[in-house]
């Protein structure tokens, strides 16, 4: 993964140009903080790129919240088509069994990339915050 | 997202109607007709692919085609609804024929249902990428 890296080497980027590399990070109010808050949205984006629904990868903050939410959207609609076909299945009206099993193993696929990536996102923001002076 | 799950998925379904379709050839083997009108048809099931050189992969039922209507004329003077010559038609289903079938779907089915679960797996081994 390479936008955490990419964040970092922006941080020290910023550190250089303010000259000041003991206590900008840790001032979220100055300018480092506000070029630490932009990286952590890239490094953020990065990791839902990687396991993005459709596969496009992105680097801009502002995508990042589409693609959580498409992949939301996805994960939704996946459990809805499971849940009918459980009932369907219960009530003896199913025709084909084959098709809820696939339905109900993508929407546990679906459930568990999702978890995955909300555990890459808050793992990369843990480290960034971890960040000592 | 899971388009090797879907795709075996309708060729799980198009085996289970080859299935359906042997099924009832077989359990209609030895229906009797009388001559004046037509034998038990056998069922056979047309599979085409969907949307053929497209992105779209699968199998699909598109449609069903029925065997011959003559059948077999078998002589049976003592079957009570025998012409007055004493034939009777009989459906002309070959029952070694159907059971090869029948392996045929039934190892069509078992070959689909691996891909659904190889490909699981591999979806969850892509998932555990990065864990420590």
């Amino acid at each position: 993964m390479t936008s955490p890296i990419s964040g970092l080497s922006a941080v020290g980027s910023a550190l250089s140009t303010t000259g000041v590399p003991s206590t900008s990070p840790l001032d979220p109010a100055s300018g480092g903080g506000g070029s630490l808050g932009v990286d952590t949205g890239s490094g953020l984006a990065g990791a839902a790129g990687v396991t993005g629904t459709d596969g496009t990868p992105s680097t801009s903050g502002a995508d990042f919240a589409a693609i959580l939410g498409g992949g939301v959207d996805k994960l939704q609609g996946l459990q809805s088509t499971s849940d009918t076909m459980a009932v369907q299945a219960a009530t003896g009206s199913a025709t084909d069994i084959h098709k809820y099993m696939i339905a109900s193993n993508e929407a546990a696929l679906a459930t568990q990339m999702t978890v995955a990536v909300r555990n890459k996102a808050l793992e990369a923001f843990t480290q960034i915050m971890q960040m000592q002076a | 997202m899971f388009n090797a799950m879907s795709i075996a998925g309708s060729g799980i379904g198009v085996s289970r109607k080859w299935m359906d379709a042997v099924s009832d050839n077989i359990s209609n083997l030895n229906d009797a007709s009388p001559t004046s009108g037509k034998a038990f048809q056998a069922r056979y099931v047309e599979a085409q692919a969907v949307n053929y050189g497209s992105d779209e992969g699968g199998v699909r039922v598109s449609g069903v085609k029925l065997g011959s209507a003559a059948g077999r004329t078998v002589y049976e003077p003592s079957n009570p609804i025998a012409d007055k010559d004493g034939y009777v038609r009989y459906p002309d289903i070959d029952l070694g024929d159907q059971m090869g079938q029948l392996m045929m779907a039934q190892r069509g089915y078992q070959a689909n249902l691996q891909v659904v679960n190889r490909a699981q797996e591999s979806y969850m081994a892509a998932l555990q990428l990065g864990k420590s």
